[in-house]
């Protein structure tokens, strides 16, 4: 199939591509990108591992079409951390152990980061809200939600 | 999991998209969200050699408030219906509905409430893998001649029709409007659905749902939707109902109810208006001969299309109706309109 034009913002970075029409937003950043953060679970929107921000709202990026996303900013996992240091989010991860295999890890960032950008002061329904559509085998999910309530927390602290 | 490929089209507004499903025909599909097509693609269900992007037409996209009542496109995004005030304060089951779709981070940003409505219809051996479904015959819905869901075999397919959002609407006695090329119609949503699982919708091929129109609250008038899933998101329902009740001086006057999940369309349950008619309103000895009602008319159709056993599905056919018929009766007569009344 012929391939069509995509303007694309990612992490910041302008792309001028073209893309097959079959070619989902989870293929075009793994594959021609090489920005493997975001992971194929089930590939049909159950597992949430494949998350990304779309204008800051979280997104399946393997239930998106390239083209769907032209002219849309994406933000990948890879885009959190901002000159070499680790978003609050991501080291309030590492530090309440709420990491095992990591293959949710950048799924759950994304489903908390785009929270945390729509709803800095959420409670604990709503990170549970937030995080139901991401599936993780190994935390039972508690060292998730605490790592992310405490980002909530400290921001209320600064205010 | 990859997609095969297709053809695709973003107009930019209404008429060229009528203009291009009129050329295409039954080769196109329309893409909303996308949450449901594309995985249906994937599995190999449907393999539409165009697609037709809904994305750039912001017509479809705008949900409002008027005189009578609510007008939503068909491509407004589930999130901005939940974040919409007027439904918050006015159409609790209309809310309850769209918060039970999928799980935020699908439904929340992309799926629409169009697609949630224009959904296929699903089994269990159906919705699975090219793999899975090489190790049978293949079944009425996907061509062949046999139903695995249905005992003992069927010649018809027995899938169920798992929009949440369908039960309350209809409950609700919203409309939609239909468009192809040439023509506009509108018409009650139940008669969207066919009731034919191998086609559950009555769409033609040239044609598609633009609006859904929800009549205005009315004073004394209460609405709820219940769903039973294993899991409060991503799962589908076991059995759902949508709940609407009209309610004068405490009493009864006008009520309908929907159950979702568990035939090949949306099952309205007739007996319910006569049974509940000028009773007062929340009469719970009432509610339970209808849930009663409600599970026995379901039972005909209950199919073995889920994981969960076909006879745990039916016995909550009751418990669910009586749970959202409970709490559309309190919503009835807590309003304003009654209590000034009273």
């Amino acid at each position: 199939m012929n391939k069509q034009p995509l303007e694309i913002s990612i992490n910041g970075d302008c792309y001028s591509l073209a893309v097959e029409p079959n070619r989902t937003l989870l293929e075009l950043l793994r594959e021609d990108l090489d920005l493997t953060g975001a992971k194929e679970g089930c590939g049909e929107g159950v597992c949430g591992g494949c998350t990304v921000l779309m204008d800051g709202k979280p997104v399946r990026s393997c239930l998106t079409l390239a083209l769907e996303a032209s002219g849309t900013h994406i933000t990948t996992v890879e885009g959190l951390a901002q000159k070499g240091e680790l978003d609050p989010l991501q080291q309030s991860f590492i530090e309440h152990g709420a990491v095992q295999c990591g293959f949710c890890t950048s799924g759950m960032l994304m489903a908390a980061k785009g929270l945390a950008l729509n709803n800095p002061h959420a409670g604990n329904k709503e990170i549970r809200n937030a995080i139901s559509g991401h599936i993780c085998r190994c935390t039972g999910y508690t060292k998730i939600i605490e790592a992310v309530e405490a980002v909530v927390d400290r921001s209320l602290e600064k205010r | 999991m990859r997609l095969p490929p297709f053809a695709y089209d973003r107009p930019r507004d209404l008429y060229e998209a009528l203009e291009l499903l009129n050329s295409y025909g039954k080769d196109c599909k329309v893409l909303a969200g996308g949450t449901d097509l594309l995985v249906r693609m994937k599995q190999g269900l449907v393999a539409p050699t165009h697609l037709v992007s809904l994305k750039a037409l912001s017509e479809l996209a705008e949900i409002k408030e008027t005189g009578d009542g609510l007008q939503i496109g068909a491509a407004v995004k589930l999130s901005d219906i939940l974040a919409y005030q007027p439904v918050q304060d006015h159409w609790p089951g209309l809310f309850e509905a769209v918060k039970a779709i999928g799980a935020p981070s699908i439904q929340h940003f992309s799926g629409t409430i169009g697609g949630n409505l224009c959904q296929d219809n699903r089994c269990q051996f159906y919705d699975q893998s090219k793999f899975f479904r090489a190790a049978r015959q293949t079944c009425n819905k996907a061509g062949g001649s046999t139903c695995f869901a249905w005992k003992g075999g069927s010649d018809k397919c027995h899938s169920a029709c798992q929009s949440d959002s369908a039960p309350i609407l209809i409950a609700m006695d919203a409309k939609v409007v239909i468009k192809s090329k040439n023509e506009t119609r509108t018409m009650p949503l139940e008669e969207l659905y066919s009731s034919v699982g191998e086609r559950p919708l009555t769409l033609a091929d040239n044609e598609m749902l633009t609006e859904i129109l929800v009549p205005a609250p009315t004073p004394g008038a209460g609405t709820a939707f219940e769903k039973l899933a294993y899991r409060s998101s991503i799962d589908y329902a076991m059995v759902s109902a949508g709940a609407f009740v009209q309610t004068e001086g405490g009493r009864t006057t006008r009520v309908r109810l929907v159950i979702g999940a568990v035939a090949r369309g949306p099952l309205s349950i007739a007996t319910v208006e006569k049974t509940l008619k000028n009773r007062p309103a929340g009469d719970q000895q009432a509610i339970n001969e209808v849930a009663i009602d409600a599970m026995n008319t379901a039972a005909a159709f209950i199919a073995n299309n889920m994981t969960q056993p076909v006879e745990y599905r039916t016995k909550m056919v009751s418990v669910i109706a009586k749970r959202a018929l409970t709490r559309a009766a309190e919503r009835a007569i807590s309003q304003k309109g009654f209590l000034e009344a009273k």
